[in-house]
C-alpha cells in the first residue's frame, strides 16, 4: 500500500522542481540565451510556454522517480508508454507550438494528432485492440474500436481546446489549479479502483501542475501559461484512460473528472458588474472541486464495499492499509 | 527377378509404415482436463502468514513418449484473468497492471524445451512467460507412471509439481513490503488422451 509520507515527498518534490524548472527555462531562454539562441526563442510567449511545459515535465518525472516509478525502455506497459512517449510528445508539441513562426492551424493540427494518438498508444497491444489470447480473442469489434478511439480523441480535443480558450478569460489563472485538483482527485480515484501504481503517478503530476501554476500566479510575466495547461491536460487524460481501461474506474467517473477543469469557465457567464474577480475565482474553484469530491467519495464507497469482509470479523479498513508500514 | 524386386519394395514400404505407426503410438498426445486440474499459489502477507489463491481456467497439451522421454513435450496455458483469491476487490487488483496486467498479458504460458526421465517422473525444462517476461525454469513433474481409463476407453494420466517463482524476476516487484517476493506454486494436472 502507498506510504503517505513518500507520496507527500513526491508531490512536494514535483511542485518545487516544476516551479524552479519553469523559472529556470524561462530565464535561460531569455537572459542567457540572448547570445546563443535564435531570436524567436527569446520571445516572451515562447519562453513562458516552453518553461511551463518543461517545468511540469521535469517536476512530474522527478516526483515519479521519488515514488520508484521509472519507466522500462523499450516501453512495455501503459505507464511506460505514458512516461516515455506521450509526456515527451506533449512537451515537444507545446514547445513547437509556442514558436512565433508556427501558424495557429499547425499548432492545432499537432495537438489534434497527439489527441488522436493518445488512446491508441496507451492501449497498444492490449486485449482491447489485439488478439493476444488467440485468434478472435480481441475484446472490441472493429466498430467498437472505431467508436471508442474516436470518442476518446474527441474528448481530449474538446478538453484541450476548451482549456486553451479558458486561458484567455479571467478564469484562466484558476484553470491550472483546477487541473491540479482534478488530477489529484483522479489519482485517488484510480488508486481506489484497483490500480495503485497508476493512481500514484497522478499525484506528482498534480503537484507539478500546482507548483508551476503557483509560480505563474506569483510572477505576472509567466501568467496564462499554455505549456502548463497543455501538458496537464494530456497527463490527466492519459491517467484517466489508464484508470478506465486497466483499472476499474467507471466511464461516468472518467467523464466527470475529464470535464471538471472546464467548469472553472462557468462564472464567465455571470454579468461582470454583479460579481467581483474574487467571487468569480472562488466560485470557479468550488465548481471544479464539487465533481472531483463527488467522484472520490463514490470511488471510496465502492472500494470499502468491495473490500467488505465475508465474515463477521473486523477487517482492515482503507485507513489501515494507507497507514501500514 | 522383376517380380522379386517389386515384392521387396512393397515389403520395405510396409515395414516403413509399421515403424512410423509404432513411433506415432509411442508418443501419446494428451490434452489437459481443466476440471480435474488445479494451479494454486501462496504468497507471504505482511510477514506473518500466507494468502492462497488459484487460477480457475487453463488449457494445455502433452506429448508423452515413454520409449524416448526426450521426445516428450509439455505446454500449459493459464488464463491470468481467472485468478481467484476469494476476495473480489483483491482479485481486481491482481488483474491490474500493479500485478498481472491481464489486459496486456492475458496468459501465463509454459512450453517445454527439454524433458528427461527421472525417478519420480519427468524433469522438464522450458520457457515460462508471465507478465510479458520469459524465463527458463526447471521442475520435476511427478507421476505419469500410472495410467487409468476414465472415461472408459480414454487413457488418463496425471502429474503434480511444486515450484517457487520470484515475482520480481517477472517485473512484478511492486508493491513490495506487505507482500513477499517468493510465490510458491503447486500444480496438479490430469490429461486425457486425444
Amino acid at each position: 500500500m502507498p506510504e503517505p509520507l513518500l507520496l507527500v515527498k513526491a508531490v512536494a518534490m514535483a511542485s518545487v522542481l516544476a516551479g524552479m524548472a519553469q523559472l529556470l527555462a524561462w530565464w535561460i531562454l531569455g537572459a542567457v540565451g540572448a547570445a546563443v539562441l535564435p531570436k524567436v526563442l527569446q520571445l516572451q510567449q515562447t519562453r513562458v510556454a516552453v518553461g511551463g511545459a518543461l517545468g511540469v515535465g521535469i517536476g512530474f518525472v522527478a516526483g515519479a522517480w521519488t515514488l520508484g516509478q521509472w519507466p522500462h525502455w523499450p516501453p512495455i506497459e501503459d505507464r511506460d508508454r505514458f512516461l516515455t512517449l506521450l509526456l515527451p510528445a506533449a512537451i515537444l508539441v507545446e514547445c513547437l507550438a509556442s514558436l512565433p513562426r508556427v501558424r495557429p492551424w499547425l499548432t492545432w493540427d499537432m495537438r489534434l494528432v497527439l489527441a488522436a494518438a493518445c488512446a491508441p498508444i496507451l492501449l497498444y497491444r492490449t486485449t482491447y485492440l489485439a488478439d493476444l489470447a488467440g485468434p478472435g480473442s480481441r475484446e472490441w469489434t472493429d466498430r467498437q474500436m472505431a467508436a471508442w478511439l474516436t470518442g476518446m480523441a474527441a474528448a481530449l480535443a474538446i478538453l484541450w481546446i476548451g482549456a486553451v480558450r479558458l486561458l484567455g478569460t479571467s478564469s484562466g489563472r484558476i484553470l491550472p489549479f483546477a487541473l491540479a485538483i482534478t488530477t489529484g482527485g483522479a489519482g485517488v480515484t484510480i488508486m481506489l479502483s484497483g490500480y495503485l501504481t497508476g493512481g500514484e503517478l497522478a499525484l506528482p503530476l498534480a503537484g507539478a501542475i500546482g507548483g508551476a501554476a503557483f509560480v505563474s500566479l506569483c510572477l505576472r510575466m509567466l501568467k496564462c501559461n499554455v505549456g502548463v495547461v497543455s501538458v496537464g491536460v494530456v497527463g490527466l487524460f492519459s491517467l484517466l484512460v489508464m484508470g478506465r481501461f486497466f483499472g476499474e474506474v467507471t466511464t461516468l467517473h472518467s467523464g466527470i473528472l475529464l470535464a471538471a477543469p472546464l467548469l472553472v469557465g462557468l462564472p464567465e457567464v455571470l454579468p461582470r458588474r454583479l460579481s467581483s474577480v474574487w467571487l468569480r475565482a472562488a466560485l470557479a474553484v468550488v465548481l471544479a472541486v464539487i465533481p472531483v469530491a463527488f467522484v472520490v467519495v463514490q470511488a471510496r464507497e465502492k472500494f470499502v464495499k468491495a473490500s467488505a469482509p465475508a465474515s463477521s470479523l473486523d477487517e482492515a479498513t482503507v485507513d489501515d492499509y494507507m497507514e501500514y508500514k | 527377378m522383376k517380380r522379386c524386386t517389386h515384392r521387396l519394395i512393397v515389403l520395405f514400404l510396409a515395414l516403413l509404415f509399421l515403424t512410423a505407426c509404432a513411433a506415432l503410438e509411442a508418443a501419446d498426445p494428451f490434452v489437459v482436463d481443466p476440471t480435474h486440474s488445479s494451479v494454486v499459489f501462496k504468497i507471504q502477507h505482511a510477514g506473518i502468514s500466507s494468502i492462497f489463491g488459484r487460477f480457475n481456467e487453463m488449457s494445455g497439451d502433452f506429448m508423452i513418449d515413454k520409449q524416448d522421454p526426450a521426445n516428450s513435450t509439455f505446454a500449459l496455458n493459464i488464463k491470468a484473468n481467472s485468478v481467484d483469491t476469494n476476495n473480489a476487490a483483491r482479485d481486481k487488483h491482481l488483474r491490474s497492471p500493479d500485478f498481472f496486467n491481464t489486459k496486456q498479458f492475458p496468459a501465463l504460458t509454459f512450453k517445454s524445451t527439454s524433458v528427461r526421465r527421472v525417478e519420480k517422473g519427468y524433469e522438464v525444462t522450458g520457457d515460462f512467460t508471465m507478465h510479458g517476461v520469459t524465463k527458463q525454469i526447471t521442475f520435476v513433474l511427478e507421476g505419469g507412471s500410472k495410467e487409468i481409463e476414465f472415461p472408459k476407453g480414454r487413457k488418463r494420466i496425471g502429474f503434480t509439481t511444486a515450484l517457487t517463482l520470484k515475482r520480481s524476476d517477472f517485473g512484478m516487484e511492486k508493491p513490495a513490503g506487505v507482500l513477499g517476493d517468493d510465490v510458491h506454486v503447486e500444480i496438479g494436472i490430469e490429461a486425457v488422451q486425444k
